[in-house]
């Protein structure tokens, strides 16, 4: 299968005054279309940072990442915008919902910015709505919404579009097990049902072993890399 | 676009009424001066061309008497007398209020003329009934205009108010809206010279010479002549020149006007910047995840521009609603310090289409400029700054100095405002010096209004105990 993801020998250097924080050091990987990666590591291993680099939330001091082969460092901010809001699905951590549109509104802002907002965008958007189980709380305010009703929004919103890459930062971290469970499920059906290439950042490792492949990063470089079968050893 | 601009902006503006209104306040501000300035300035100018061009007709001198009590009458015979005068027609001139069935209607310029000599000065044309006669006593002619607005018609009586008391006068024609009919915009009336007197009290008394000049006469010569064979006993002025010099007191009482305007754009941009900046920056976080879900710069420099210029829209009407009120407010004061000596009167306050057009543009435009500096930071807003949690997202760092600052103009402003006022009320001959007064008044005003400006982003943007965050923001490269 064709790689969707490839990361090639990427630096990612901080400047605070004086102070250089290198996050990622020489990194390189491959991610195949379809594939589950979950990434592991400690604080400041350089996780956060590298799902930013493959979403183009952010440029690496040095190296490549390229989608679907196209190398995001030969584009503009118009093309990297469009790159965001058609191809990457991001579920932030914070969710990251805008307080003063409802969960419906929310959910649909990514079409809307697309300008892809038509009867058709909005049914696929409402069924999404209807499998993270917030049909009864669409027209409520983030504010009056619990934390696992807000992720739930925040994933509906990343799957909203049909990006084919769904990058989650610690999707499950302000979440209960019981609601943290439905989560991975949800995103292993979008990678099961509809192919899409999931790089999830996460701390626990059992939800680790949701993914295809585990990574694990320390001092921001791969440490460990382990497939699916051997996830239970993490 | 227009959707996201309905669930991004549209909400936001409507949970933040009192920054809005701010905005819009700032807007207002700026327009209201510029506005006002623009009317007073046009309808003064215009009220007298009207008077002085439509009444003047074919005069190519006048001449004025230098005291209120007016012009022997016998001075006309004299000026006709000097070589290059073809008529020296007399006038007798006076402001007087109408009254209709025991009801004011409104002030009128009545000339008083000499039948036979002012059609040498002007051309009337009546357009019904007949023209009054020499010494009849009660005959009044109206413009057909006036007497259209008050329900009048030939034949009607009407009480006019002279020296002496009511005097009723009968309506024997009207003038056709030509020529002199446009006199004190159409508030203009006519009458024989000696009824004119007796209503007046100016018995062997007339107000001016018109002069009208022979074929080929240069208007300066003549006027030397007659000064010289009057000998300081009258003016004579030329009728356009007379406007220059109106237009000259009015010019120099624009520059204040000017300046005021000036002031409060300055003032007014000055709101609408600080406010647009703290709003732009609490929607730094928004904006970031805007980014973050692949909205481009270009998109966001819109939503934040076309913002400004609604806000600046909604401004701009309500500055030329207000300033077209306090125009009216302005020109009669104005016109009565400019013109005392010609009692023009404002009538003429409407507001033209390029003034409205200068209003309704320069609110929008006003806001878009100073819209322009947030905006662009916001273009830099990189789409990680989504990524940070609000409460930990970057602020502007403050700047003590600033706050210094702007403190410090503010206690000027309105510590100077009441030293002034505790030494005006115990200082008679300061008192008496009203351009110093109205100068530090204005200075006063404008250090305090730019005082409050300069601190206001210290009161909304930086909450009390926040000194900002000592990281630099994302910046997208």
């Amino acid at each position: 299968m064709a790689n969707k993801v490839e990361v090639k020998d990427v630096f990612k250097t901080y400047k605070r005054g004086k102070a250089e924080f290198h996050a990622l050091n020489g990194i390189s990987l491959s991610i195949k279309e379809g594939e589950f990666l979950a990434v592991m590591g400690p604080s400041g291993s350089g996780k956060s940072t590298l799902l930013h680099l493959i979403g183009a939330l952010d440029k690496p001091t040095s190296g490549e990442v390229f989608i679907d082969g196209v190398s995001l460092s030969l584009l503009g901010d118009d093309a990297l915008s469009q790159i965001r809001r058609e191809k990457v699905g991001f579920i932030f951590q914070q969710f990251n919902l805008l307080p003063t549109l409802t969960a419906r509104e929310n959910i649909l802002l990514p079409l809307r910015i697309a300008g892809k907002s038509s009867r058709e965008t909005e049914r696929y958007a409402d069924e999404v709505i209807e499998a993270v189980g917030l049909t009864n709380w669409s027209s409520n305010l983030p504010e009056e919404m619990s934390g696992g009703q807000m992720q739930r929004v925040g994933i509906a919103r990343a799957l909203a579009i049909r990006p084919s890459i769904i990058l989650a930062d610690e999707p499950t971290g302000n979440l209960d097990s019981k609601t943290s469970e439905e989560i991975l499920n949800l995103l292993k059906d979008c990678q099961e049902q509809f192919k899409q290439t999931i790089i999830m950042v996460i701390h626990d490792a059992k939800a680790a072993a949701y993914g295809d492949r585990i990574i694990r990063l320390k001092d921001g470089q791969i440490d460990e890399e382990v497939e699916a079968y051997s996830a239970n050893l993490i | 676009m227009l959707t996201l601009f309905k669930t991004f902006n549209l909400r936001y503006l409507a949970k933040h009424k009192l920054r809005i209104t701010t905005i819009i306040f700032g807007v207002t501000l700026g327009i209201i001066m510029v506005v006002a300035t623009a009317l007073v300035n046009q309808s003064i100018l215009r009220s007298y061309h009207s008077l002085v061009d439509t009444a003047a007709g074919k005069t190519g001198l006048q001449v004025l008497s230098n005291t209120r009590s007016g012009l022997p009458a016998s001075i006309a015979d004299e000026v006709a007398q000097i070589k290059g005068v073809k008529a020296a027609v007399p006038v007798v001139r006076s402001d007087v209020f109408a009254f209709i069935n025991g009801k004011q209607a409104g002030s009128l310029l009545v000339y008083g003329i000499d039948r036979k000599k002012d059609t040498n000065a002007r051309s009337y044309e009546f357009s019904a009934g007949r023209q009054f006669r020499a010494g009849e006593p009660d005959a009044i002619v109206l413009t057909k205009a006036w007497a259209n607005e008050k329900g009048l018609k030939t034949g009607d009586h009407i009480n006019i108010t002279g020296s002496r008391g009511f005097k009723e006068f009968k309506i024997v024609d009207l003038l056709s809206d030509t020529g002199p009919a446009h006199a004190n915009l159409g508030s203009f009336a006519i009458m024989d010279i000696n009824t004119a007197r007796g209503l007046l009290n100016k018995a062997g008394k007339i107000d001016q010479v018109d002069v009208v000049l022979e074929d080929g006469e240069k208007p300066n010569i003549v006027q030397d002549r007659i000064k010289h064979k009057l000998d300081g006993r009258a003016e004579v002025e030329i009728p356009a020149t007379r406007g220059t010099e109106v237009q000259r007191s009015m010019e120099s009482m624009s520059i204040f006007l000017d300046l005021a305007a000036m002031i409060s754009i300055f003032v007014g941009a000055f709101i609408i910047f600080n406010n647009l900046e703290i709003s732009v920056e609490e929607r730094r976080y928004g904006i970031g995840t805007l980014r973050a879900l692949g909205l481009p710069r270009k998109k966001i420099f819109t939503l934040v521009i076309f913002e400004a210029i609604l806000l600046g829209f909604i401004g701009s009407i309500f500055g030329v609603a207000i300033g077209t009120l306090l125009a009216n407010l302005m020109s009669t004061a104005f016109a009565d310090a400019i013109l005392s000596f010609e009692r023009i009167r404002i009538t003429d306050l409407g507001v033209t289409p390029q003034i409205f057009i200068l209003g309704i543009l320069m609110g929008p435009v006003m806001a878009a400029i100073a819209s322009m500096g947030p905006a662009m930071r916001m273009l830099r807003v990189a789409p990680l700054e989504a990524l940070r949690p609000f409460e930990t997202a970057w602020r502007p760092r403050p700047k003590t100095w600033k706050l210094v600052v702007s403190a410090l103009i503010l206690v000027i402003g309105v510590g100077s405002l009441l030293i002034f006022v505790y030494v005006l009320e115990n200082n008679d001959k300061l008192s008496q010096n009203m351009q110093l007064i109205g100068n530090f008044i204005l200075a006063s005003i404008f250090l305090t209004f730019l005082g409050s400006v300069l601190l206001m982003p210290h009161l909304f943007l930086y909450p009390s105990g926040s000194k900002g965050r000592a990281h630099l923001p994302y910046e997208w490269p």
